[in-house]
């Protein structure tokens, strides 16, 4: 009953894939590209479909699927790692990818928003290709189980089960009582700010495919682009600032999105996350921008600010774009990067990371600890907002935290591994474990993830996919409690 | 004026002995033969026995020719079906209910009357309230404000030297060439309310009303008021505490239920008042300290040896023992005290250690009871009559009254007000200006009236300016 309710759920998500490939088929077609790039759209659509078809036909039972928290958690994995393999297709196919390994991990940069690429030169790329990267962002940014929550609503109670497993940050907010009503809400507030985002690009003078392409990537905090040189590429004041104000717009809770729609702008502001994140955001900036001027980067503090703020956003947000070559910049910017490497942005984003939230609440328990040194008998609560935080929130904090550490601490293991040194071993793992994308030196913005060696890729794959799910919804799979129920 | 009072608990007989002593007609409902017996052999007044949820027990009572009633029963259900009975057999009653429930507190401003209710008392909050209310009058007791600064109230200690000292009253004022108005005089064997040939001794104390600079002149400056309140340790964990904490906060809750607005000024502004609450209850301590952020909340028993120099609670300027339990709360002040707390308040349940408090070196008690019963008696004067200041421990009180129309007041000057003795109009309060008063004012319909008055004529004063029947 539980492998049948989760088949039927991955054949209709895989629908919904195909349906996005159609998309890309399309514009292939519309750019009169070869045709084996557009088969190479078309023919895992229809292999989707045709797989949904036979599932629906011969797989008994009409009952609607329940998912148990157990289920849901092996169900979101299961979905990923199938998305990114029918998602990695496409690449094969068209023959832009050399290997298995290769299109894998594109593919699942993609989905995971994470940027990293394994293409050194994106520009001679198809054009339907460059869309079906951005497309991956796109659906993964705001989740593919959310948007299959949202388009199929047959889910039933255990629909939060299955959202809460994918969601970045350690709780759902419910904005609507139900869980696809939420799912939908979110969803719509996302596509607002896509097109908001195409729109502005556009007046900024970007061409439409680079605009959708880029709009698709900031909104998710992915960072595909479809230039070489990434934003740094048109050379653009207007467009850098639009691409900041998304990146970190689509950086914040998108559930103060909806409140600020609804008019309720103060409760919005009075989000501590937000001011923590906003807070990090210009402190970073600032610093970076005074270190670049005292190093005779840029001439005045204005272009240095400019460069600074969008690459403190590019990383906290953990986008991955750039408008420079930051690997080049002075020892101490690219210090403030690396701790924002470490941050990430705030519960409910598009963005990964260990989230802002998770950091104030460990500091606020940090600061409360201290006050039981004081008053031994005291009793103290931790606030969020002016809300008592619970135990389990900060257990949870707490474990994720070191969890996240000894993730990458591995990663950057196996990286080292392969011979690179500590700097590009421990930025490629917090740039694919954190959904950045480029970390420093080899894994920097100027060069590409194609240099590594296979086992290397598929490790940095799946710590791409333990980070976008929070890790615990990978890592229960292998514990043994989990095993033996 | 008949009052039926449902409940012969603590609150309802000492109320009805209130109201009865007062000369009022009161009908006591009780559903407990046994405690029926002994209200109705220590109060005169009528006893009921029977359900007070039934119309028929309240028709015996005689709620058809009463005016208000009042349900103090130990149940807020109860309470509020039975007031709801009332209204819609009675609409003419006014009806007043103990209730526990603080929602229904913060209701009663703002709405007339709710589910058949005119005034919800809440013992918990009329607690708290007596309490900031007793910390802000006994924080400078020489000196008492009104709401605007023209006048002010202060009592002096007279010495030999003093330009009152040996002559009369009207002599003084003559030689002084002040304006001022001698309020009350204590002397060796009690207060009273002098007039212009009273002549006062060296060693009386003298209540003087006037504006602040004159009265400089006249007895030295204003002591300069007392450092503003910054170490308050609150002792229990009960509702009281909780509301004297988020009053002395100014929490939201509080001003709804206007809490704050006495406590107002008496804490520090630049800094918030540190507050330390003692509680023995894990479990209340962390529900407290979840709902009470900004309050130390501090997980110990009170009789713990090491309590105070262990916590730093030495030296605080409050204390205020508010547990459940009258004896302990007494004891705990009392040790306060003893460990340098500047003042320690405690709580009662009724007047029993009153006598004690003066002893022990605490410097007030709050009793549940009496304050509910007094807030309540306060209600059915009428709202023309209230109280501005009570000297708690001289028995003395400022009392406002409006000129209405009813009164029949206006165009009267003072002279013919039958005021009793031990009574006197100490300033009139036209359209928001304050003035003292010759015998010759007259009253205005709309004037306040400041009423300088002793406890013993209290009721004769009630009942000249609210007519024959109150």
């Amino acid at each position: 009953m539980k492998a049948r309710a989760i088949l039927k759920l991955l054949a209709l998500l895989l629908v919904m894939l195909s349906f996005f490939m159609l998309a890309s088929a399309g514009v292939s077609a519309y750019f009169g590209e070869s045709a084996r790039v557009a088969w190479a759209f078309l023919a895992p659509a229809i292999g989707c479909v045709v797989f949904a078809l036979a599932v629906f036909v011969f797989v008994p039972g009409k009952e609607r699927p329940y998912f148990s928290a157990k289920a849901g958690f092996l169900f979101v994995s299961l979905a990923w790692v199938a998305a990114s393999l029918v998602g990695c297709l496409p690449f094969l196919i068209a023959g832009a990818t050399k290997s298995l390994p290769d299109a894998f991990f594109e593919t699942m940069s993609g989905f995971t928003t994470t940027g990293a690429t394994i293409f050194n030169d994106v520009e001679v790329l198809p054009r339907s290709i460059l869309l079906w990267r951005a497309t991956t962002h796109w659906l993964g940014g705001m989740g593919i189980v959310v948007l299959t929550v949202a388009v199929f609503p047959l889910l039933g109670l255990g629909g939060l089960q299955l959202v809460e497993a994918e969601a970045p940050g350690p709780s759902v907010d419910k904005i609507t009582p139900r869980m696809a009503g939420t799912a939908k809400i979110l969803w719509l507030v996302y596509v607002i700010l896509t097109a908001t985002e195409i729109l502005l690009l556009r007046l900024g003078g970007m061409g439409l495919f680079d605009a959708v392409t880029h709009s698709f990537a900031t909104l998710a905090t992915g960072g595909f682009s479809t230039r070489n040189a990434s934003v740094g590429h048109f050379r653009n004041g207007f467009i850098d600032i639009v691409i900041i104000v998304f990146m970190i717009l689509a950086g914040m809770n998108f559930s103060l999105h909806y409140k600020i729609g609804r008019g309720r702008i103060r409760e919005a502001l009075r989000d501590s996350e937000a001011r923590a994140y906003l807070g990090v955001f210009a402190t970073a900036s600032t610093l970076i921008a005074v270190d670049l001027l005292k190093h005779g980067f840029f001439a005045g503090f204005g272009t240095a600010f400019r460069y600074s703020s969008f690459q403190s956003a590019s990383i906290l947000t953990t986008t991955g774009f750039a408008t420079t070559n930051f690997d080049l910049w002075p020892p101490f910017s690219r210090v403030v990067l690396l701790v924002l490497l470490l941050i990430g942005g705030c519960s409910g984003s598009t963005g990964g990371g260990i989230k802002v939230v998770r950091y104030l609440v460990l500091f606020k328990q940090a600061a409360t600890e201290l006050k039981y040194l004081v008053f031994p008998r005291g009793v103290f609560t931790v606030r969020l907002n002016g809300e008592p935080v619970r135990k389990m929130v900060i257990f949870d904090a707490a474990s994720f935290f070191f969890l996240y550490i000894l993730t990458a601490i591995t990663c950057t293991l196996v990286v080292a591994s392969a011979g690179y040194g500590f700097e590009t071993a421990f930025t490629a793992a917090l740039a694919t474990l954190g959904n950045v994308g480029p970390g420093l030196e080899l894994v920097g913005p100027a060069c590409t993830y194609e240099h590594l060696p296979d086992y290397v890729t598929w490790v940095l794959s799946f710590a791409m996919l333990a980070g976008r799910l929070e890790l615990y919804t990978v890592f229960v799979l292998f514990s043994k409690e989990y095993r033996r129920r | 004026m008949r009052t039926v009072i449902l409940g012969a608990g603590l609150t309802g007989v000492q109320l009805a002995k209130r109201l009865s002593e007062e000369g009022k007609d009161v009908a006591l409902v009780e559903r407990d033969p046994d405690i029926c017996r002994v209200a109705s052999n220590a109060l005169d007044c009528l006893v009921v026995q029977g359900d007070g949820s039934l119309p028929e027990t309240l028709e015996r009572a005689g709620i058809a020719k009463a005016h208000h009633f009042v349900a103090l029963t130990g149940s807020d259900e109860l309470n509020i079906v039975t007031c709801s009975v009332v209204a819609a057999e009675h609409p003419l009653v006014r009806r007043i209910a103990r209730v526990r429930n603080p929602y229904f507190a913060q209701l009663a401003p703002s709405r007339r009357s709710f589910m058949g209710i005119d005034r919800f008392v809440n013992p918990d909050i009329e607690t708290a309230r007596a309490f900031i209310s007793m910390i802000s009058q006994a924080s400078d007791s020489s000196v008492v404000r009104f709401s605007d600064d023209e006048l002010v109230l202060r009592s002096s200690r007279l010495s030999e030297a003093s330009p009152f000292a040996g002559r009369s009253l009207r002599e003084s004022r003559a030689a002084l060439g002040l304006n001022f108005l001698a309020a009350a005089l204590e002397r060796g064997h009690g207060v009273e309310i002098p007039s212009g040939d009273s002549v006062p001794d060296p060693g009386d104390l003298i209540y003087l009303l006037g504006s602040p600079r004159d009265l400089d002149e006249l007895i030295g400056e204003e002591p300069s008021a007392l450092p503003k309140l910054r170490k308050i340790v609150l002792a229990g964990g009960g509702p009281v505490s909780r509301l004297l904490a988020e009053g002395l906060m100014g929490g939201e809750a509080a001003t709804r239920i206007g809490l704050s607005r006495g406590a107002k000024g008496l804490v520090g502004k630049l800094r918030r008042p540190s507050i330390a609450l003692l509680e023995g209850s894990m479990d209340s301590c962390k529900s407290l300290a979840r709902d009470l952020p900004g309050v130390l909340v501090l997980n110990r028993d009170l009789a713990d040896e090491d309590l105070f120099l262990e916590e730093g609670l030495t030296g605080a300027d409050l204390f205020i023992a508010a547990t459940g339990d009258p004896e302990i709360n007494i004891l705990a002040a009392a040790r306060a005290k003893l460990f340098g707390v500047e003042r320690a308040l405690a709580l009662a349940e009724n007047n029993a250690y009153n006598p004690l408090t003066e002893k022990l070196g605490l410097d007030g008690v709050i009793s549940v009871k009496t304050n509910v019963v007094s807030s309540i008696v306060e209600y059915l004067r009428g709202g023309n009559l209230t109280t501005l200041h009570s000297f708690f421990d001289r028995g003395l009180k400022i009392l406002e009254f409006t000129v209405t129309e009813q009164a029949g007041l206006d165009d009267t000057p003072i002279r013919e007000l039958a005021l009793p003795k031990g009574a006197l109009v100490i300033f009139i309060n036209r359209r928001g200006r304050s003035a003292l008063p010759t015998g010759d004012s007259r009253l205005a319909v709309g004037d306040r009236l400041g009423i300088f008055t002793s406890m013993d004529a209290i009721r004769s004063v009630e009942r000249l300016f609210l007519g024959r029947d109150a």
